[in-house]
């Protein structure tokens, strides 16, 4: 139930950025969640839409891509990929092991419309 | 036109929470943060910790978070200290926006120890910052000893972990040195402490490390 708070977070992010673009219209977000905060896509989209259908992102595509959980290990430097949430060196087992990613939790892009003068495409 | 940003979506929320720890920092109180499911015996534990707490000099104050009632909140406030009730409705967790207006008007200059025990939930709370110093996991023995792999996240944010209700453990097939090892396996630092609420034991040992813990 989380992702209605980060979707809510997620929309009023967007808000800020737009005076940035010059308020363009905003055609995608990309947003870029680590596996460690376990988001639901589906109950994420199902909140975006909520949230998006009375805003002016009504039209905005969303897309939501995950990042892999990865250490590095102290004691043989090694950076691993984890298949779980148990945070320790597959390869030599040891449990000093830093995070490397799968933490994040950002809107990684967005695509804007680019209107030139005269130019009614996209 | 795609343009990369990597803007912080919790950024607005984490701002809230800073405002919160500056706060804190300025009348000097350490502040956790206690999630657990629910009836793992948060508010029974406080209930303990408090006058234990309060004997060794250091004042509290507790903002409650439920879903509805304030009936945790009441059983707090007969110990006579400050506490606030937040009720998020259908929300899963404390937001800092919620924690920032229950702050409002709370007699911070009178308390050095703020508790904020969360909506029970072993999941939604652990992925927002509220301007505590630390996390606290709190699982029971009911719950079964297979909790800490099947919510690691609390473990990944806690720097400790209560097990309570261990007065219960001769009647389940609660197995602790599963827990333990689970725990370590997830957090290898994190510090475990075995509770029962109820009749107060291991409170002494937790009160010693968070006196300590505050003071660092």
């Amino acid at each position: 139930m989380h992702e209605y708070s980060i979707a809510k977070n997620i929309m009023d992010s967007l808000t800020e950025l737009k005076p940035e673009y010059q308020d363009k219209p905003v055609i995608k977000v990309t947003i870029l969640a680590g596996r460690l905060h376990r988001i639901v896509p589906e109950s994420l989209f199902f909140y975006l839409d909520l949230l998006k259908k009375d805003s002016e992102f009504k039209d905005t595509e969303f897309v939501f891509r995950e990042k892999d959980v990865e250490v590095r290990c102290s004691t043989c430097n090694n950076i691993s990929k984890l298949a779980d949430f148990f945070l320790f060196c597959p390869l030599c087992n040891s449990l000093d092991v830093r995070l490397v990613s799968g933490n994040e939790l950002v809107i990684e892009s967005i695509e804007i419309e680019e209107k030139e003068d005269g130019d009614k495409s996209l | 036109m795609e343009i990369k940003v990597y803007k912080e979506i919790m950024e607005a929320s984490d701002q809230i929470a800073q405002q919160i720890r500056d706060l804190l920092d300025n009348f000097r109180i350490f502040a956790i943060n206690l999630i657990s499911s629910p009836g793992s015996g948060k508010t029974t534990l406080l209930e303990r910790l408090i006058p234990v707490l309060e004997e060794s000099g250091i004042k509290i104050g507790v903002i409650e978070g439920d879903l509805a009632t304030s009936n945790d909140a009441e059983r707090i406030s007969r110990l006579n200290i400050p506490v606030a009730q937040i009720n998020t409705g259908s929300g899963c967790h404390l937001g800092a926006e919620m924690v920032h207006q229950a702050l409002k008007g709370f007699p911070l200059a009178k308390i050095n120890l703020l508790i904020i025990e969360n909506v029970g939930n072993l999941v939604c709370p652990t992925g927002f910052y509220l301007g505590e110093n630390i996390k606290i996991g709190m699982m029971s023995v009911p719950e079964g000893d297979d909790k800490p792999v099947k919510y690691p996240l609390l473990l990944n944010v806690s720097e400790a972990i209560i097990l309570n209700k261990i007065d219960l453990i001769p009647y389940t097939n609660f197995n602790k040195d599963n827990f333990i090892n689970y725990c370590k396996r997830i957090n290898s630092k994190v510090k475990i402490f075995e509770t029962c609420a109820t009749t107060g034991e291991g409170i002494t040992e937790f009160v010693d490390w968070l006196i300590l813990k505050s003071k660092t």
